[in-house]
């Protein structure tokens, strides 16, 4: 069944639809999850509440794209109070150190160190704009979408967007010009 | 790996340093079990409350209808309502609830203050939808409730909501006519119970003579008397009721004031 004709069955009220549902979106949902909170057990809290909320709203959505926008802007609002509750700084990763000599290898390392780095730096940015690069770059959203998934306005979203671009691309810098 | 639409090496970078991170995380099958056991719980509380709704009346906002699914309980048929009210949306300003009237029941009437001395304390929207005896939604329609007080008097209730919505489950009572217009009176016992309380005999009888209202919902089991004044007037079906004894004529002055606005 493709996705679109289960989510109206999950908001007509249909009551096998709901898990089946939820069996689809959960991959992707704990992925994005994770990235924004960095913690698997944090996930598991923040999941269960909006899928529970989503549940019990699922009849005042109007279509399957509403189904799907409500429970991701649900879950990013619970990711952000976890986080804010939490008020601790993920700890910055060790990046391996740079190794000199012949390329291939240790270019992959390089290049394995720099995404280290720079996964590190995704995690010190404040939540909302590490929320912003997670949907921008691994969910590969556009503004608008950002904006209709978090609940925020588009200037919004552009703004926290260019202030974490500003500070992952000196992280970025700076590697490129030690190699 | 998805196709990256951002093709600067920045961009391409932090798009595979994210994908590499969020991959490498294992899908937990148990953590996906957890949840949806969680869902199905949810889903045995929802068919809990909707079997109570069934019977139940539903005060603070669709009186009309649940007391009219209750008789069509007693008669044979099933049909249930839904209402969600939250206090979120109750005000408490005459002018609150004439902006609350005009967006969703323009052709209700209501007063401020009766001649009686009952006045407007507070209003709130319900959210209602009906099902039909197999569960098919007949439909979402949204009704107002607005609370009178007086001192040392039960408060009375001005319910009213389109009579298109309720099909066929209000019911009638007693007919009297106060100023050219038609009204139906009744008082009957009612009684509200906890959600899995059974019904004895002797109240299974009451109820289905008529004699007896029943409700779930409530913590303990309490026996009242619920006097209400209905009419329909313009598409709009109106109950005017309290807990406690106010009075025939008391509310009958009252819905004739009301039906004159």
């Amino acid at each position: 069944m493709d996705d679109e004709a289960l989510a109206c069955r999950v908001v007509t009220g249909e009551e096998d639809a709901y898990e089946v549902w939820m069996g689809q979106i959960y991959p992707k949902a704990l992925r994005l999850c994770y990235l924004i909170l960095n913690d698997a057990n944090e996930c598991e809290d923040v999941l269960q509440e909006a899928f529970l909320i989503c549940y019990q709203k699922r009849r005042t959505l109007r279509n399957a794209d509403g189904l799907n926008a409500y429970f991701y802007r649900t879950m990013t609002h619970l990711a952000w109070k976890n986080a804010k509750k939490r008020r601790r700084e993920t700890p910055v990763e060790e990046t391996p150190e740079r190794i000199e000599g012949s390329p291939g290898p240790e270019e992959s390392a390089l290049r394995q160190a720099m995404k280290a780095a720079l996964f590190a730096q995704v995690q010190q940015l404040p939540v909302k704009q590490r929320t912003v690069v997670i949907y921008y770059y691994y969910e590969q959203r556009s503004i608008r979408e950002i904006a209709h998934l978090t609940g925020t306005l588009e200037a919004t979203v552009k703004s926290r967007l260019f202030f974490a671009r500003k500070k992952l691309r000196e992280t970025f810098k700076s590697w490129e010009e030690a190699e | 790996m998805k196709q990256n639409q951002h093709t600067d090496a920045f961009a391409s970078l932090l798009t595979e340093a994210l994908e590499e991170r969020a991959d490498g995380l294992p899908e937990e099958d148990e953590m996906l079990m957890r949840m949806q056991a969680q869902i199905r719980k949810a889903q045995k509380e929802e068919k809990t409350m909707k079997k109570a709704v069934g019977k139940k009346v539903v005060i603070a906002a669709a009186a009309i209808c649940a007391l009219g699914s209750i008789t069509a309980v007693a008669a044979g048929k099933l049909a249930t309502v839904e209402t969600h009210s939250s206090h979120k949306d109750t005000v408490t300003s005459y002018t609150a609830y004439e902006e609350l009237a005009e967006k969703y029941l323009p052709d209700m009437r209501a007063v401020e203050t009766f001649e009686n001395g009952y006045t407007f304390q507070e209003a709130v929207p319900g959210f209602s939808t009906g099902s039909d005896a197999e569960g098919n939604k007949t439909g979402d329609w949204v009704s107002l409730n607005v609370t009178y007080t007086k001192d040392d008097a039960p408060d009375v209730n001005l319910t009213a909501e389109p009579t298109a919505s309720l099909g066929d489950l209000f019911t009638e009572g007693e007919q009297v006519t106060v100023d050219g217009m038609t009204f139906s009176w009744d008082e009957t016992s009612y009684l509200t119970l906890p959600p899995d309380q059974e019904l004895t005999e002797e109240q299974e009888e009451a109820m289905a003579a008529g004699e007896l209202q029943v409700a779930y919902g409530s913590d303990v089991a309490k026996q009242e008397q619920l006097q209400s004044v209905s009419w329909e007037q313009d598409g709009v079906t109106y109950q005017l009721f309290a807990f406690g004894d106010v009075g025939e004529e008391t509310m009958l002055d009252m819905a004739a004031e009301v039906a004159a606005q």
